[in-house]
């Protein structure tokens, strides 16, 4: 016999709070989501170790092996057209497709949320700003921004960062503006406001950490996106500069090459394909975890 | 007469984050043409599941057994596209939630049409006079304006006004109205209340009231089902059971209400929460009484089994699942 | 509806403004004088210098060189291109059509895959072809346009020689090389748009079926392919048009990348070209025609909303 009583509030708590505690838990009983990080995890380790696991340096050309073919001449992937390493470029070009992935979204998410925070929570003027800010930012496609930058700044990393992290901003705004409305109505923070708590005290203890859920699942699906953005521009020379090694930058070389050495097109691919997955995955594990309605 | 709904031991099985919820566990009742029966009891104790599965509009995964039978045809066991015939056109249902029950995108006359063209063949000129005529007999002003409305220019009021219309519009033999005023303002509620009474009189319709205003209840029920956790604990004639209470769930109801039932109306809406304690939530059936843990009159027997429905006289259709139901003479008339 | 449509055109046009007046200013950002950017000659003498800022007005104030500037794009002027000697308008015109056939073919092939697979996953939802659905959306999610593109390339032109590499023939010189050539690309951008359709329709059908609006559709007796293409869909397209409009830029950046992998000489392959070459005048006029396309696009969307959830004509799209 089991007899529960419906809605106690203690009860409730207690399962919010279990909930809580055992998130990561959960995660893990979803097996695309463990791919997911699974693969992610993967990807930080090799962008990380990349001096430790790479066979050879990434810019160090051999002219003795020029294209050559994968599993050939102590090259597993084989060499490029100057005879660098493939795999030793792939390991290498994480890095900066990571880099670009998180500080582009942490910059959207250190800009847009405060923003969002205060458009939903004071509404008025503050919202109208933050919404006519977000309506131009819009209307910029990211690759005319990293263009914009690339001419007046000269392509550069971190010029990719800044064109990716604005064009990630209105997701953000948006998310945290959403949900500053919605908990603003919220009986504990009305609570707040009557007995005169100040405004940054609600603000930051009380939205701000009841929001991090769907904050954090923006994140983990902003990346993927800032991830294919930064391959996007550096195959369009405005990312990372060569010799350095690139994901997107070694596409381009060996687009050239396609007729008789495919194989350099390959590879990259791949990766940045694999890399965009695994963080959707684990996305998707996670927004499910915190808006189950929608699996 | 024959009843137009016949319930026999509905059991409905719902499942939710946590597991299996028994909703509902073996509801029987029956309403006759131009009766008007009230089932009541407190929130959470399987009123709306048990409409719901009258025309089978719980999710996908709910279980239901038992027997559902309109007009002598058993519900659950309808094709498809039987079913759509009994639903809207037989059995009309009005729900809990007028704010949301009605779709933002189309006008209301558009959603009413829908039913006239479905039940009725009516389409064009015909339909739009029919749904006229619907929009004025449930009391809506300027219905030429209100057609071509749509739901988020109406009051809630106005809005559970267009439901009814539009659960009239199929001509049902049977009416469910699930809490059709809970949301309402009080003098709504009393208007709303008095299109059904209206309504009853009219067309001798049968006509299934949920509610938990007893107030309500004595003004336009015939007969009354009282529920409890998913079962039914009492059912007997409106008179009966507001004269003499049975099972001390419904004595306590009953006795959490003051004074008249136009002092009762004034009052505004009561809830039946004076009981202490609330409606358990089941997942595993129960070897003993529901009502148990708030009962004055609980003993050991109650705590072992669970009591059956039973007949208790003194009229012969009145009947309570209580080990120690209530003396007849403690609550006065 | 009035008041929706003069708030939402008050919108777009000051938004409009706001983004000239960044790309306005964007361009005397580029290091170095005006000058120099404006004619890409780095060799200039000061009297030179003097005379093309007396030409382009660069001597005069800031808001000034503004109004000036915008006089003349909305005459039609949007100078010539330091590189190639050409009117802007010139290199436009035939680069446009290419990039609006690409765009509008993606968007076709998106909507028409995305938006039945979205409906079909979401009604079918926890069972086999809405686990293949959604896995298939998550590859198109994270296969870069690009990338893809050069695979197809590889397979279809190079292994299989049924499709050219690259290039563009005009429609209306010969339709079915027009489409040869832009099959690829299309499919390729296309698949994108589908993915990211298929995943909000789905998630807003899904929504849309738990209402209680849709509990009163099926107790009325509406057959159930009404229940969902009438009540649900209606509903759940409010989000999806939402999502239109706020990734157009992610759509318009794949469309100028996919441009360069298939060699179309359209605006994405002609802006790309203007970086490198420094032609600023160009970039320039290419971004403020983009944000205006944006710009005009969203408030067609705020149309196809409004009249999709008709809430928002009375209360304003926000
Ligand atoms: N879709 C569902 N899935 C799982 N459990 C449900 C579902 N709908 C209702 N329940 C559960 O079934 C029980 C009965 O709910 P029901 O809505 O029938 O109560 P009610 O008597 O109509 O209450 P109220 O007066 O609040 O409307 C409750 O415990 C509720 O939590
Ligand atoms: S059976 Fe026992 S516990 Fe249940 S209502 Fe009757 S007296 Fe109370
Ligand atoms: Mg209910």
């Amino acid at each position: 016999m089991s007899l529960t009583i419906a809605p106690d509030p203690a009860a409730m708590l207690e399962a919010a709070g279990q909930s809580g505690r055992h998130w990561l838990r959960r995660l893990v009983e979803r097996p695309p989501a463990v791919i997911g990080l699974a693969g992610v995890i993967v990807v930080v380790v090799v962008a990380v170790f990349a001096p430790l696991l790479a066979p050879y340096s990434p810019v160090a050309s051999s002219f003795q092996a020029v294209l050559a073919r994968p599993f050939t001449a102590g090259h597993l992937l084989g060499t490029d057209e100057l005879g660098r390493d493939v795999l030793s470029r792939m390991i290498y070009g994480a890095q900066p497709t990571l880099e670009v992935g998180v500080l582009a979204t942490g910059l959207a998410l250190v800009v847009g949320v405060p923003i969002g925070l205060v458009s939903g929570y004071y509404r008025g003027a503050a919202d109208m700003l933050a919404m006519r800010i977000t309506d131009v930012v819009l209307a910029f496609p990211f690759l005319l921004v990293a263009i914009g930058l690339a001419a007046i700044f000269g392509p550069s990393l971190r010029n990719v960062v800044l064109a990716l992290g604005i064009a990630s901003l209105p997701g953000f705004v948006r998310i945290a503006r959403a949900e500053a409305m919605a908990l603003r109505e919220q009986d504990f923070v009305q609570a707040a406001i009557v007995t005169g708590v100040r405004d940054r005290v609600i603000l930051f203890r009380h939205l701000l950490p009841n929001m991090a859920g769907p904050i954090l699942v923006q994140a983990t699906l902003t990346i993927p996106g800032a991830i294919l953005g930064s391959a996007l521009l550096s195959y369009l020379g405005l990312g990372v500069q060569p010799p350095t090694a690139s994901w997107g930058n070694m596409l381009a070389t060996a687009q050239e090459y396609l007729f008789n050495d495919p194989w350099l097109a390959v590879f990259p691919g791949v990766a940045i394909f694999l890399a965009t997955l695994c963080f959707n995955l684990l996305g998707d594990g996670l927004r499910d975890l915190f808006d189950p309605a929608m699996r | 007469m024959p009843a137009v709904l016949e319930v026999d031991d509905l059991q409905v099985r719902l499942f939710d984050r946590t597991g299996p919820v028994l909703a509902v566990r073996g509801i029987s009742l029956s309403v006759r043409r131009g009766e008007v029966v009230a089932l009541v009891g407190e929130s959470g104790c399987g009123k709306s599941v048990t409409a719901l599965s009258l025309l089978r509009l719980l999710p996908g995964d709910a279980q239901v057994t038992g027997s559902v039978r309109v007009d002598g045809r058993e519900v659950l066991e309808l094709s498809p596209a039987q079913l759509r015939t009994i639903r809207g056109g037989e059995v009309a249902m009005v729900f809990q939630e007028p704010m949301t029950s009605l779709n933002p995108a189309f006008s209301v006359g558009n959603q009413i049409a829908e039913v006239l063209r479905l039940h009725q063949g009516l389409r064009g000129a015909q339909a739009r006079a029919r749904a006229l005529e619907l929009l004025r007999m449930v009391g809506i002003g300027d219905p030429e304006k209100r057609l071509r409305s749509f739901p988020h220019e109406l009051s809630g009021g106005m809005r559970q006004r267009v439901m009814i219309a539009m659960a009239l519009a199929g001509e049902p033999k049977l009416l469910v109205l699930d809490e059709p005023t809970t949301a309402l303002d009080v003098t709504t509620q009393a208007q709303i209340l008095d299109i059904v009474r209206d309504l009853r009189s009219r067309t001798g319709m049968a006509i299934l009231l949920i509610t938990h205003d007893l107030g309500v209840v004595a003004d336009i029920a015939d007969r009354i089902v009282v529920m409890y956790a998913g079962a039914k604990v009492e059912e007997a004639d409106v008179y009966d059971l507001f004269r003499a209470p049975r099972h001390p769930y419904a004595a306590g109801l009953l006795g959490a209400l003051p004074g008249s039932a136009v002092a009762r109306r004034e009052a505004g809406r009561l809830r039946l929460a004076e009981i202490p304690g609330m409606v358990p939530v089941l997942r595993a059936p129960l070897e003993s009484c529901a009502f148990a843990p708030r009962c004055q009159r609980a003993t050991d027997q109650c705590r072992e089994q669970p009591p059956l429905l039973t007949p208790c006289g003194p009229a012969d259709d009145h009947a309570v699942a209580c080990f120690h139901p209530e003396p007849v003479a403690t609550v006065p008339a | 509806m009035k008041v929706y449509v003069i708030r939402r055109l008050g919108v777009s046009v000051f938004t409009l403004v706001v983004a000239s007046v960044l790309v306005f200013l964007g361009i005397r950002a580029v290091p170095g004088n005006p000058a120099i950017a404006l004619t890409g000659n780095a060799n200039l003498s000061p009297a030179a210098i003097a005379a093309i800022e007396g030409q382009y007005g660069l001597n005069k104030p800031l808001p000034v060189q503004y109004a000036d500037w915008l006089r003349q794009i909305l005459t039609g002027h949007l100078g010539s291109s330091p590189v190639t000697g050409m009117p802007i308008t010139t290199e436009l015109s035939s680069a446009f059509p290419i990039t609006v056939e690409l765009t509008i073919l993606a968007m076709l092939i998106g909507i028409v895959i995305g938006i039945p697979a979205g409906i079909i996953a979401a009604v079918r939802r926890g069972k086999a072809i809405d686990y293949a659905g959604n896995a298939i959306a998550l590859f198109g999610l994270s296969i870069p346009s690009f990338w893809f593109g050069i695979l197809l390339i590889l397979i279809f032109a190079v292994l299989l020689r049924v499709l050219p590499a690259s290039g563009y023939v005009s429609f209306l010189s010969s339709p079915g090389s027009n489409l040869s050539h832009m099959v690829m690309p299309a499919f390729v951008l296309g698949t994108g748009v589908a993915a990211v359709l298929m995943r909000q329709m789905r998630s807003g059908m899904l929504e849309a079926l738990r209402a209680d609006y849709v509990r009163t559709a099926r107790a009325k007796g509406l057959p159930e392919p009404s229940v969902v293409l009438k009540h649900a869909l209606r509903n759940s397209l409010v989000t999806v048009a939402t999502v239109i409009g706020l990734q157009l830029g992610v759509l318009l950046s794949g469309v100028a990348v996919t441009e360069e992998v298939f060699g179309l000489p359209g605006v994405g392959d002609l802006t790309i070209n203007a970086v490198f070459q420094r032609d600023y005048p160009t970039i320039q006029a290419v971004a403020l025609i983009t944000a205006a396309a944006i710009i005009v696009i969203n408030f067609a969307l705020d149309f196809v909303y409004a009249f999709l959830s008709p809430r928002v004509r009375v209360e304003g799209a926000q």
